[in-house]
């Protein structure tokens, strides 16, 4: 564990992820300035609801802290987080962003405009 | 104005002690004063018209409060003669209430950790007052520990807090049953101050062969942390302290054994032998496992017996095995789920190298989140986004490994 991760200061780097064609890189500051009381920065996640991203073949890139949709499914018996990392469709409850795998929100054609960088051509996020 | 003190007043109008200091309470003798943990009544100050807690009449409706001679936890005069459990379960039909703690005792007595279970959901379900509250977080704490379930010893410890106290002795023993279940996973911090000290003044008087279970119990732990050099005592090193333990254990024995009251026997037998073996005494420590065994073999109460089995290594199975190779198997057995439960949680609880990597937000969010709150309501509670709540969520299970919230309550 890096030395920033006990005590981060804002702008500091707390992981970078590649998913989908995209790198993101999380940086942790304060979602709201109400936050600041906190005293502690957090992990900022980027607003993939409000700015949705989607891989090549049309499935939303989400994160693991993100509200569920309306599609959201947890295993049999497990109770429900309320969050994308433990829905069926999402990779794996370890992964900070990942792609969410449900048929039901894959765009029909991915267009250019949404998934409008190759994996060449990196973007900070 | 001259005053006189609780005693006084109470000798002075007849009544008992407690029934004066709970008049004061109420506010029912004008201008009584309390100090600390007095009350100071004024001179001339006259019996009240009714002495009596109207409130406890009133309430009545509202909940059916267990008797008083109900067994609480450790049997008391009820069950006093080997063999005799059904028959004495039969006598308190009359008392539904009486009859299902007595039930319950005996199920964990036998190491039938499902009936317990159900038992202890009775008795937090039925929000019969205070003793059955305690008696069914207590139980659901003796489940969790042969399950190994942290959630449930964690719902367990919160119902024995939030257990509804009318008396300040209640208050008492809402600490002591903390610490006495704290003391399954060998944790002996907690305790009462008066309870160190073996004073149980505190307790009713059917508490008193529990109480001297949990007693002993708490000297043959610190004990035992003495002999491997885990406690510092001053002038005391290795097996000096369990050596003195059967001076103060075997007196207890006496009278338990004089009262009949079985259980409460059967522990501090079991004590005393450890405490004899690990002292070297083994003829001593055989004589006592020997008559436990003679007092739990006829209603099959094994559960103690696998409680304590790892402590006697081979000794127990062999004078099992000389009486009834049948119960030494149960035990086996029994002891095999009580041990895989209790290390279980044991290792989750004392894990506490993981909580300090938690920041304090990240350990007062998840506090929160053990207590069951949603990500919006701790929100509302810090006065933070639930983005932001959500960000140390997740950084806490991250940083705990774990995978659900209600894996963090460990953790806090």
């Amino acid at each position: 564990m890096k030395d920033n991760h006990l005590s981060p200061s804002e702008g500091d780097l707390f992981m970078t992820v590649a998913v989908g064609g995209y790198t993101f890189d999380l940086r942790y500051g304060y979602y709201e300035d109400s936050d600041r009381s906190l005293g502690e920065p957090v992990p900022i996640y980027p607003d993939l609801k409000k700015h949705p991203l989607y891989s090549r073949d049309g499935f939303p890139i989400v994160t693991a802290v993100q509200s569920p949709c309306e599609y959201y499914t947890v295993k049999k018996d497990e109770a429900r987080e309320d969050c994308c990392c433990d829905c069926i469709y999402y990779p794996s409850m370890k992964d900070e962003i990942g792609i969410c795998r449900c048929r039901a929100r894959q765009l029909m054609i991915p267009t250019e405009s949404k998934y409008a960088q190759t994996e060449s051509n990196e973007t900070d996020i | 104005m001259n005053y006189i003190n609780a005693e006084a007043a109470a000798k002075k109008w007849g009544l008992s002690l407690r029934r004066v200091q709970d008049i004061c309470k109420l506010g029912k003798v004008p201008g009584a004063k309390h100090l600390g943990k007095n009350w100071l009544i004024p001179e001339d100050a006259e019996k009240p018209a009714d002495g009596r807690r109207k409130e406890v009449k009133e309430n009545l409706h509202h909940y059916r409060p267990l008797i008083r001679k109900t067994p609480f936890l450790t049997m008391t005069n009820l069950y006093t003669v080997p063999g005799s459990a059904e028959e004495v379960a039969k006598t308190l039909e009359d008392h539904p209430e009486g009859q299902a703690l007595f039930n319950a005792q005996i199920a964990y007595a036998r190491g039938d950790i499902d009936t317990v279970y159900n038992y202890a959901k009775y008795f937090l379900e039925l929000h019969s007052g205070f003793y059955a509250v305690i008696s069914g977080g207590m139980l659901l704490a003796l489940c969790a520990i042969w399950k190994g379930d942290i959630s449930m010893w964690r719902s367990a410890q919160k119902h024995i807090c939030e257990a509804p106290f009318m008396h300040d002795h209640q208050k008492d023993i809402i600490s002591l049953s903390l610490a006495a279940t704290n003391s399954y996973l060998r944790v002996t911090q907690g305790y009462p101050e008066w309870f160190l000290e073996g004073c149980f003044d505190h307790l009713p008087t059917d508490s008193y062969p529990t109480a001297r279970v949990y007693y002993v119990k708490r000297l043959l732990v610190d004990a035992q942390e003495v002999a491997v050099g885990k406690l510092k005592l001053d002038d005391v090193r290795g097996l000096g302290l369990i050596k003195t333990i059967p001076f103060i254990v075997e007196p207890m024995i006496t009278q338990m054994a004089a009262d009949k009251i079985i259980v409460a026997e059967i522990y501090l037998r079991l004590f005393c032998a450890i405490a004899y073996q690990q002292s070297g005494n083994i003829q001593k420590a055989t004589l006592h496992i020997d008559k436990a065994i003679a007092l739990a073999l006829p209603d099959k109460l094994f559960g103690p017996l696998a409680e304590y089995k790892r402590q006697f290594g081979l000794l127990l199975d062999e004078r099992l095995m000389l009486v009834s190779p049948e119960a030494a198997k149960k035990v086996k057995d029994l002891h095999k789920q009580h041990m895989e439960g209790w290390t279980k949680l044991h290792n989750i609880i004392l894990n506490n190298s993981v909580a300090i990597s938690l920041s304090a937000r990240e350990r007062e969010v998840a506090r929160l989140v053990a207590f069951g709150l949603s990500d919006a309501q701790i929100a509302k509670q810090l006065y933070i986004s639930e983005a932001s709540v959500k960000a140390l969520v997740r950084s806490a299970k991250n940083k705990t490994g774990v995978e659900k919230r209600r894996e963090l309550a460990a953790y806090v």
